[in-house]
């Protein structure tokens, strides 16, 4: 039967049922508000809104361009390039580079997800994120649609592709001249990169049953001491379930988790335990190259980003072989999809080859378990490990001359020479400290003029704390659902909440993993709500306290004052920026469909949530920041952020920077800057707690919160830096606002200030810079006020 | 605490020699064609004796007792200090012109010829700095030696490449007596 | 700055808990006895900051003890009245816990009390030193307190004597509290805390309406607007009763403009249908229409499961909050259910058609005795069908709203339930929500209709 196009007749209808699906995708997918699907420009004025006062901040990493045939160019002093571009232009460049290598990672992520989940499952299958009115909260603002199931998610993808590939144009030379413009293309690739990641993380969800804002769930083991070496060990690695789902299948399937110990090595491990919460956790990329050194795994499994380049080598020499389950990652190795699991697994075993590319999941859930059962038997036997035995070790500690050559190429300058002296003597603590400290990367191998291989040194002095670092993570929940929000809604008015700090990113800490530990728990017991993800949410988990709990075991996981919650992996920070959506729909019942510039104006005038990436690394991690920076959220990153080369840094000083509208008649306000900054760095933890109260701040807070905060700004200034802040007065509007235990000495230093006080009735009469108006609608853009005055 | 400084008069023969091991102290640290002339204490100890409104910063390395001991010297012939990190905790009861400033926001400052300085009385025409951790400083400093015109003199004991001008680096002996140095060339 | 007591004081220590193993002493608590009291008195019998202890000082007492423990407040102030007595008292307990090393937990005859060791050898060693804390605390927050003192009592008969006549000023209080209705009262107190969040959301705290989010209650309102009138809580003379049953007043509507931005202009306190009170999205129940037995049904927020109309809580609350007037769906909180006048003007508990087991539990107390059994749970009923059934065996007061023609579903396209929220629609179709189709038998007749296929699949073996 043929049918052509055209119209045509039904004379008769019988014992006919009409189901009605998609009542033709347009009319579904209606895309809705002020600016669904925004090109790259369409949110230029809101762009300029966030850099007109947070302006760029440029400390290039290098003075030249070398990206095309006429460089090198020096741009020493902001001097211009052959093709016209200056080192600003050529730092905001980058900037945007930066931005779209991340965005495209989290969406690449989500695409590879997407048309594997969309094959397996079909494209009608339901989005199920838990208890929640805004199912996709980016998705709605950017898109303008309501996706309800996984299908409805292609075009949001084909957006992002469209939108991606049109931003990495305007980088070739010869484009974008402005580095504003060139910014503002930069948030445009972060806003996407939200988008990627909520894509992906909400079909992984839905279909793979994930948590679904599960504040209550359970917890995974986590640290590099927590496997059984003496059983087969298979490590993934990577970021991608996909492949690893099916080894856990299988593994599930045939009772073998008692036979073979399984992990995961960075957000694989997140996504392997949502996905089975049997599986268990090594740790963030800093243990990566450590834990194969160690020799322990028999078969690792690679799959996308944050893999270390030279894993093939390092696998090699220890006759480890390399699965590797995605197109991104393919290390040279034939592609072996086609062949029989037995085949492959003869020639790995025999070495013949030492990995295999193999896309087809079903033999990789077969192949993996076979082949780490054999491997296993014969590395144990061998007891391979890269690490020096005792007699090696002494004469290693013994060659080191002090030239301090690793110091120097060591990424956090550690002291190494001093820790193979004092194992010289016998003391390991230095190298103990080390160890922590130590991100793994491996440079110092390649700088020893001895040929002191230093990354085994430390690691093999290290043996007894490694054999002890066994921590707990609560497993990633997913989203924060609806009504956990609504119930904090009231601590949050009522101040009882300070903030919400989203402790993100990767491992590239300054000063050890402890850092994190550390902050968290002073601001935890200040009762800020902390939302951890990826790297960070395993290096939170690693540290005990005196009885022996680590901090997920001691607070509980859901959305309130001083709880600890883990959303899961990478992608699922897009449920962290979501949530601040949530606010702004459910409390003010803010219109989200297409409407991010609104959402974020809102998000930026009154939601006290601060991003900290302490160890951020990666092009996406400052991607996720830029992203979160349009959304209006502030970031603050470790010492090693400067060299993303670009900041977001407010003027205090600069009181016209600090104006904005009065919802209610569009009249000018001059507020008090908050939040000061909108991405910024800071050197030490000590440094980083008052940061993080004070980017907690937001114009639209009452009293109640103004004062908690404030409590908790000077409290922290006094801790650790020990003085009362230089600007904690610009931060009162009235006597309620002061902190309720230190009113009267806070009023007299006011009244030093030359502010004046109604000593009698304890009222502040003159000095701040504007009244407390609990009514006051805070907003940066002209047309959401009521009548703008002309 | 007393400083070891050897009082540098004529008859004496002991030279601190500050301009060795000029190389980026993180080896892969080489901005471009242009990068700091190494140099001797003299030349920054005398530059900060000219200078009508020097800054200086240090951050959170301070904390070594003979390096804060000459940051609490320093501060005492009266030049303003930017306390970075968390290094304002070891200055703030010495009776010094110390301020907090995060290093980050400083150099975004100092670039600005709107703002008012540390104290609201106005710019700087010298920046000195030792004590922060190094990529750290080396990075910020990247936007003062190409968007600003302010003089900026490391006397760290690391070499500094994005600075105008930077001592080499320096074991820690030879950088306490060359940070002495510098202290003697300037008013008591 | 310096710190003229032996401890910090901070809302940091508010969580802090003192294990049996850390505490010094305890005071009350379950295997004790204690009170705290808060009593107006006239500005000349108090001696302001004056402190008494009757009965051991801390200092006397050993490590591991336990001992009996009253706080007694009297307060003055020209704006001090008795009424206020309750809120100043309930402070107590937050401000003794921003106090490092001293755990207070429950309130009034309840009061239960651990001291750390860490802070005896801090230096605490006299109750005088945490009496004159919470004292400072007491004045620096709430302004109108001119003059306080305090006497503690650690003497079990002086304890025993004196917890009797504190009991009985609680009950006269509670007593009060609940015979106070809003036609007793010519002002009510507005609220506007959260309008930091929801910006066009503003609370009518009325003696039978507690705040939504259960923090403000009518004398709370009196107490803050004495603080500062101009503040977030502030006085709305009642005016005119314009709707005694529903709850409208002249005074209200003209504060409501005023507060809501003109985003509304008139407030029926204890209506659903009718220009209903107004949530900012911190509500525990949402209530929500269901046409087909004319009648109201209630989720609560904890609720994980579907209510008979298909929809869960989320996907309900978020058709109504953020300060909007919308019909069909109405955010409360749990303590609205005990109010007399629970949406009298709607029928009240007579209208009331479902809700979760839990939920019921939790208010059964609240519940006209003779209409429980006939409340349905998600235990008896999961979709409407079964819903009117149990209605219809239970007799269930509602019945008598019903017509005799059967309720029909009316297919309405769905561009007219996309009407914006805050319209009045007729009641028979609330805003924004989803039509349902399918099973039940509806039927359909084409008339000159248009269909347009997206997709034709064949499935079988001939292609």
């Amino acid at each position: 039967m043929t049918l052509k196009k055209g119209s045509f007749v039904i004379e008769e209808l019988e014992n006919v049922q009409i189901n009605i699906g998609k009542i033709g995708a347009k009319e579904e997918q209606i895309a809705e508000g002020p600016t669904p699907r925004p090109e790259i420009i369409g949110l230029r004025n809101w762009d300029y809104r966030i850099l007109d006062r947070y302006n760029p901040v440029y400390t290039p990493t290098g003075d030249t361009c070398d990206y095309c045939t006429y460089g090198k160019c020096d741009l020493t002093g902001n001097k211009e390039g052959a093709c016209g571009i200056d080192l600003e232009g050529q730092s905001a460049r980058q900037a945007l580079m930066t931005s779209i290598m991340g965005a495209a990672c989290h969406s690449a992520h989500g695409r590879h997800l997407l048309n594997y989940l969309i094959k397996k499952y079909g494209e009608d299958f339901k989005i199920d994120v838990g208890p929640s009115n805004l199912q996709a909260p980016l998705t709605e603002t950017i898109m303008g649609i309501q996706p309800k199931t996984i299908g409805d998610f292609i075009p949001v993808l084909e957006y992002v592709e469209e939108q991606l590939t049109q931003l990495i144009a305007i980088t070739n030379t010869g484009q974008e001249g402005s580095s504003r413009d060139f910014e503002s293309k930069a948030l445009h690739a972060g806003m996407l990169d939200l988008l990627g990641m909520e894509v992906a993380d909400i079909i992984q969800i839905s279909c793979l049953g994930f948590p679904k804002s599960d504040e209550k769930a359970p917890m995974a083991e986590i640290g590099m001491g927590i496997l059984d070496p003496k059983k087969p060990v298979v490590i993934c690695v990577g970021h991608n379930i996909a492949a690893p789902a099916y080894i856990l299948d299988n593994m599930d399937k045939n009772g073998l988790f008692d036979k073979i110990e399984i992990a995961g090595l960075c957000c694989t491990a997140h996504d392997m335990t949502r996905y089975n919460k049997t599986a268990k956790i090594i740790g963030s990329m800093s243990k990566e190259l450590k834990y194969i050194r160690s020799g322990i795994p028999d078969v690792l499994v690679t799959d996308e980003q944050c893999v270390r380049a030279d894993i093939l080598k390092e696998a090699q020499k220890l006759h480890i072989p390399v699965i590797a389950t995605n197109e991104k990652i393919t290390y040279g190795l034939p592609d072996r999809s086609n062949d029989s699991v037995d085949e492959i697994i003869d020639d790995l075993v025999s070495q013949k080859q030492s990995g295999a590319v193999l896309l087809d999941f079903e033999k990789i859930g077969e192949l993996v378990p076979k082949l780490a059962m054999k491997m296993g038997a014969i590395r144990k036997a061998k007891g391979l490990t890269a690490l020096p035995n005792d007699n090696e070790f002494k004469k290693l500690v013994a060659k080191c001359t002090k030239c301090l050559q690793c110091t120097k190429d060591c990424p956090q300058g550690l002291p190494i020479s001093d820790a193979m002296t004092a194992a010289v003597n016998g003391d390991f603590s230095l190298f103990e400290t080390l160890h922590d400290k130590c991100v793994g990367c491996g440079r110092c191998d390649y700088s020893c003029p001895a040929g002191i291989p230093i990354l085994n040194v430390i690691e093999k002095a290290s043996q007894r704390v490694i054999r002890e670092e066994k921590g707990k993570m609560r497993i990633g929940r997913g989203q924060i659902g609806d009504p956990e929000i609504r119930e904090e809604g009231r601590n949050l008015v009522l101040g009882t909440t300070p903030g919400v700090l989203a402790f993100v990113g990767c491992g590239n800490y300054p000063d050890g993993t402890k850092d994190v530990y550390d902050i968290v728990e002073e601001m935890i017991q200040r009762s800020y709500i902390i939302i951890s993800s990826g790297c960070a949410a395993m290096d939170i988990g690693m540290f005990k306290d005196k009885e022996g709990k680590t901090l997920y075991e001691r607070y509980p996981g859901r959305f309130v004052k001083g709880n600890l919650l883990n959303t899961g992996s990478c992608v699922s920070n897009a449920h962290i920026a979501a949530t601040t959506i949530k606010v702004a729909s459910i409390f003010a019942g803010r219109k989200t469909k297409g409407n991010w510039e609104e959402i974020a104006d809102y998000v930026m005038n009154r939601v006290g949530a601060v991003g900290i990436a302490w160890g951020a690394y990666s092009q996406k991690a400052f991607a996720i920041g830029t992203g979160c920076n349009r959304l209006g959220i502030p970031v603050v990153v470790g010492p090693h952020g400067t060299k993303y080369r670009r900041a977001f840094i407010g003027k205090p000083y600069k009181k016209d920077d600090w104006n904005v509208l009065d919802g209610r008649d569009g009249s000018v306000v001059n507020v008090e800057p908050a939040p000061e900054h909108l991405m910024i760095t800071a050197e030490t933890k000590d440094e980083v707690m008052p940061l993080l109260a004070k980017l907690c701040f937001r114009p639209s807070d009452n009293s109640l919160g103004r004062a908690i905060k404030l409590t908790h700004y000077i409290e922290l200034s006094e801790k650790y830096l020990k003085k009362l802040p230089d600007d904690w007065h610009i931060y009162v509007r009235n006597e309620a606002d002061l902190p309720v235990a230190k009113r009267e000495p806070l009023m007299k230093l006011l009244e030093e200030k030359g502010w004046k006080i109604d000593w009698e009735k304890k009222k502040i009469i003159e000095g701040p810079l504007r009244k407390v108006d609990v009514s006051f609608q805070p907003t940066n853009v002209p047309r959401l006020c009521k009548e703008v005055k002309k | 605490m007393t400083p070891k400084a050897q009082v540098m008069g004529q008859n004496e023969e002991k030279v601190i020699d500050t301009t060795r091991q000029a190389v980026p102290f993180n080896t892969g640290n080489i901005p471009g064609p242009k990068m700091a002339r190494a140099v001797m204490p003299a030349v920054p100890g005398k530059m900060l004796a000219k200078a009508k409104r020097p800054l200086l910063i240090v951050g959170s390395e301070i904390d070594d007792p003979d390096v804060l001991a000459r940051v609490v010297m320093l501060g005492k012939t009266g030049i303003q200090i930017a306390s970075v990190g968390d290094s304002y905790k070891y200055l703030g009861d010495k009776g010094l012109d110390a301020h907090y400033m995060n290093m980050h926001a400083l150099m975004s400052y100092i670039c600005d010829p709107q703002w008012p300085g540390l104290d609201g009385k106005g710019g700087y025409d010298l920046v000195v700095f030792f004590g922060i951790t190094y990529y750290y400083a080396s990075q910020a400093i990247s936007a003062l030696k190409n968007f600003s015109k302010i003089k900026v003199i490391s006397i760290d004991k690391y070499y500094h490449p994005n600075a105008d001008m930077s001592f080499g680096n320096l074991k820690k002996d030879v950088f306490i007596e060359a940070l002495d140095e510098v202290i003697e060339q300037l008013p008591k | 700055m310096a710190n003229e007591f032996p401890f910090e004081i901070s809302p940091m220590f508010e969580g802090e808990r003192v294990r049996k193993d850390d505490m010094f002493v305890e005071l009350a608590g379950p295997k004790s006895r204690g009170f705290e009291l808060v009593r107006a008195a006239a500005l000349d019998e108090i001696d302001d900051g004056k402190f008494t202890l009757i009965g051991p000082d801390l200092s006397k007492m050993e490590e591991g003890s336990r001992h009996p423990y009253a706080m007694i407040y009297k307060i003055a102030g020209k704006l001090v009245e008795p009424d206020l007595e309750a809120i100043v008292e309930r402070r107590n307990h937050d401000f003794q816990n921003y106090i490092q090393g001293y755990m207070h937990l429950n309130q009034r005859y309840d009061v239960w009390v651990r001291i750390n060791k860490d802070a005896i050898k801090k230096g605490l060693n006299s109750f005088e030193q945490i009496a004159k804390a919470t004292m400072m605390l007491f004045k620096n927050e709430l302004s109108f307190i001119e003059k306080i003192e305090a006497t503690y009592i650690t003497d079990p008969d002086e304890v025993e004597k004196q917890r009797t006549d504190a009991i009985k000023i609680y009950e006269a209080r509670d007593a009060r509290t609940k015979g106070l209705h809003d036609e007793d009262v010519d002002v009510f107190y507005g609220c506007t805390l959260c309008q930091s969040f929801a910006p066009t959301n503003a609370c009518v705290v009325t003696p039978d309406r507690i705040s939504l989010c259960g923090a403000i209650n009518w004398f709370d309102g009196r107490a803050a607007a004495k603080v500062d009138p101009e503040g977030p809580q502030f006085a709305i003379p009642k005016g005119e009763v314009i709707d005694a049953i529903g709850g409208e007043y002249s005074g209200v509507n003209e504060k409501a403009v005023a507060l809501s931005g003109g985003e509304y202009s008139r407030i029926k306190i204890h209506s659903f249908f009718e220009y209903p009170h107004t949530s900012c999205g911190c509500f525990e129940v949402v209530g929500f229409y269901i046409p087909e037995v004319d009648g109201i049904g209630w989720v609560d927020r904890d609720f994980t499961g579907i209510a008979p109309n298909g929809l869960a809580f989320s996907t309900m609350a978020g058709q109504t909050g953020g300060g909007k007037q919308i019909i069909g769906f109405l955010g409360v909180g749990v303590n609205y259910f005990r109010s007399p006048k629970f949406i009298q003007p709607d029928g009240g508990w007579n209208r009331v058609v479902w809700m979760p087991k839990n939920l019921k539990e939790k208010i059964k107390a609240d519940i006209p005795p003779e209409l429980v059994d006939k409340l349905p749970t998600e235990e008896n009923v999961t979709d409407l069908k079964t819903l009117k059934e149990y209605l219809e065996k239970s007799q269930h007061p509602v019945m008598q709203r019903w017509t005799k023609e059967e309720a029909v579903a009316e297919a309405e396209t769905p561009s007219e339930m996309a009407a914006p929220g805050w319209s009045m629609p007729s009641p028979s179709m609330p805003a924004g929500m989803p039509m349902q189709f399918g099973g039940g038998g509806t039927k359909l007749n084409f008339k000159n209709a248009r269909i347009s296929i997206e997709r034709i699949v064949f499935k079988g073996k001939e292609k």
